[in-house]
């Protein structure tokens, strides 16, 4: 996970926003990096516990001290 | 005209959690999802280096070659069992009384689960489907 390439995206967001990311771009672009870096964890281990609760089976109670 | 009590009785119970309630258990999987992605992102290079060594070499798979999409999964797998996390009835019943509580916890992800959709997901390929991102 260490190495690293720049890599340009295009969102399109309510202007004042859009300001505001434009401007921390500037200030912090290191912020940006760990606000994307958070995103895209949060949503991999949404995914992957979503999967074991399925294999887990119906009963979600089930889910926390099942095993992977 | 005279109400039925019984009825009343009825409407009075609300709907028991978990099974038939997939938002509340979807937005459960996201709030379980923010604990433990929160403990991920507080680990320093070297404890994300080491866990990730450890989880791949008891799956027997071979860290260098896995993506982002797996390295995640076998983290995951790793701090399910050390994070502590509510049990579904407990954070359920919680939830219902305090929605306020946990919204802004939430990012919307439980309304992918909801949609049966899981966009990140490559098509079935070669291999296991848990590995097919990074073949």
């Amino acid at each position: 996970m260490h190495d690293s390439r720049s890599v340009d995206l295009v969102v399109r967001l309510p202007v004042d926003v859009a300001e505001s990311v434009q401007d921390v771009s500037r200030s912090d672009p290191d912020y940006l990096n760990r606000v994307l870096r958070y995103g895209l964890a949060r949503r991999a281990v949404f995914q992957e516990l979503r999967r074991a609760l399925d294999r887990s089976g119906p009963d979600p109670a089930s889910f926390p001290a099942g095993s992977a | 005209m005279r109400d039925d009590p019984g009825e009343k009785e009825q409407a009075a119970v609300p709907p028991p959690p978990g099974r038939g309630d997939p938002e509340v258990r979807a937005k459960y999987i996201e709030y379980c999802s923010a604990r433990i992605s929160e403990v991920f992102l507080s680990l320093t290079d070297e404890q994300t280096y080491r866990l990730l060594e450890e989880a791949a070499r008891e799956e027997g798979a071979d860290l260098a070659a896995l993506g982002f999409q797996s390295k995640m999964r076998l983290v995951t797998r790793r701090l399910r069992d050390s994070v502590p996390l509510p049990e579904f009835e407990e954070w359920a019943a919680e939830y219902r009384a305090h929605p306020e509580r946990f919204e802004p916890l939430l990012l919307g992800l439980w309304k992918e689960a909801l949609d049966g959709q899981d966009e990140t997901e490559p098509a079935a390929g070669p291999g296991p489907p848990e590995e097919a991102e990074d073949a």
